[in-house]
């Protein structure tokens, strides 16, 4: 008679089961850091899509930066991207500690004036930052893309 | 006899269609976000015109002209106080001087034309005036409407029919110029 060793079909399955809830959870939590939550605007559009409708005016004069809404997305914040001789980037946010920036950011027809300290810049890119809420229904920024980044002359 | 052993096939197929549908529903609400709404825009005839403006003592007269093809409701002003400041950061619209305008008044950055919020419509002109208490060397004017999205009424501004209007005041501080 053969004589029968190993598992019984019912700690196999239940083995089974529970390997494969292991390795479910294992993924879902390693994808859930590597995909971003969606942040949403204005009805459910994602953030990243409201950049599009984005319209602003930036310049700079004599260590102010000028700033203007011209469209009808509120800007949360803005960011500079200061560009050395030597090629390095450094990155700061306008007014910040300062008084007359806005509590909520530029809203429509929102303007801004202020000190800014282009160090040795040669080129600096102002970029949008906006305000979105995630699924959760926490605020989140979300830092426009490069290509929505406009040029100022030193 | 074969011994028949595991999942059942209708409880296999239970399954594979469960799974289909968590997957579907999660994939939609991830990929929903990504459907572009609706961008909010004014229309090309969207117009104001500066007819004509006057410098007093402390401040500044502009007679508004609807020179365009749709109403408007109001409009964000902003003006220079240097000559040579690229983009006008001075807000007018919290000095609108109700009582020697025409009509109209002033709420969050705007200057509505009318006390009711109705239009200018096109051709009509309207006279508006701020108090100052600097000298100011141009104004940009932004002309802002109410227009109908998806079963709802939004403010828009227009940016893309901004105007800018350079301004002599010499006589800033002194009697009328």
């Amino acid at each position: 008679m053969i004589k029968k060793r190993g598992l019984s079909p019912v700690v196999a399955t239940v083995l089974l089961i529970a390997i494969v809830v292991i390795i479910a959870l294992i993924v879902f939590f390693w994808l859930r850091g590597t995909i971003q939550e969606a942040v949403t605007k204005f009805d459910g559009t994602n953030i990243q899509l409201v950049c599009n409708q984005v319209a602003f005016d930036a310049e700079y004069s004599a260590g102010q930066i000028f700033l203007s809404n011209t469209g009808n997305v509120p800007i949360y914040q803005f960011k500079v991207r200061r560009q050395e001789a030597s090629g390095a980037f450094s990155t700061v946010a306008v007014g910040v500690d300062d008084d007359l920036w806005p509590e909520g950011g530029l809203n429509q027809g929102g303007v801004y004036s202020g000190v800014l300290d282009s160090g040795s810049a040669t080129r600096m890119f102002v970029i949008p930052v906006l305000l979105g809420k995630t699924q959760s229904e926490k605020r989140e920024t979300y830092t426009c893309d490069d290509s929505f980044a406009k040029e100022i002359t030193i | 006899m074969e011994s028949k052993k595991g999942v059942s096939e209708v409880v296999g197929y239970v399954l594979l269609i469960t799974f289909g549908i968590v997957l579907a529903v999660l994939v939609y609400g991830y990929l929903r976000t990504y459907i572009p709404s609706e961008e909010i825009s004014c229309p090309d005839g969207v117009s104001l015109f500066v007819q004509d403006y006057s410098c007093g003592a402390n401040s500044i007269n502009i007679t508004i002209k609807n020179n365009g093809k749709f109403n408007v409701e109001g409009y964000f002003i902003h003006a220079t106080r240097t000559p040579d400041q690229p983009i006008a950061t001075l807000d007018l619209s919290k000095s609108f001087n109700r009582v020697l305008s025409d009509d109209g008044f002033n709420t969050t950055g705007v200057v509505y034309f009318h006390i009711d919020t109705s239009s200018l419509v096109p051709n009509e002109e309207i006279f508006h005036s701020f108090d100052l208490d600097s000298v100011i060397y141009s104004l940009e004017i932004i002309p802002a409407r109410f227009q109908q999205s998806e079963n709802s009424l939004r403010f828009v501004s227009c940016g893309e029919a901004r105007i800018r209007e350079v301004i002599s005041c010499e006589g800033f501080g002194s009697e009328e110029s």
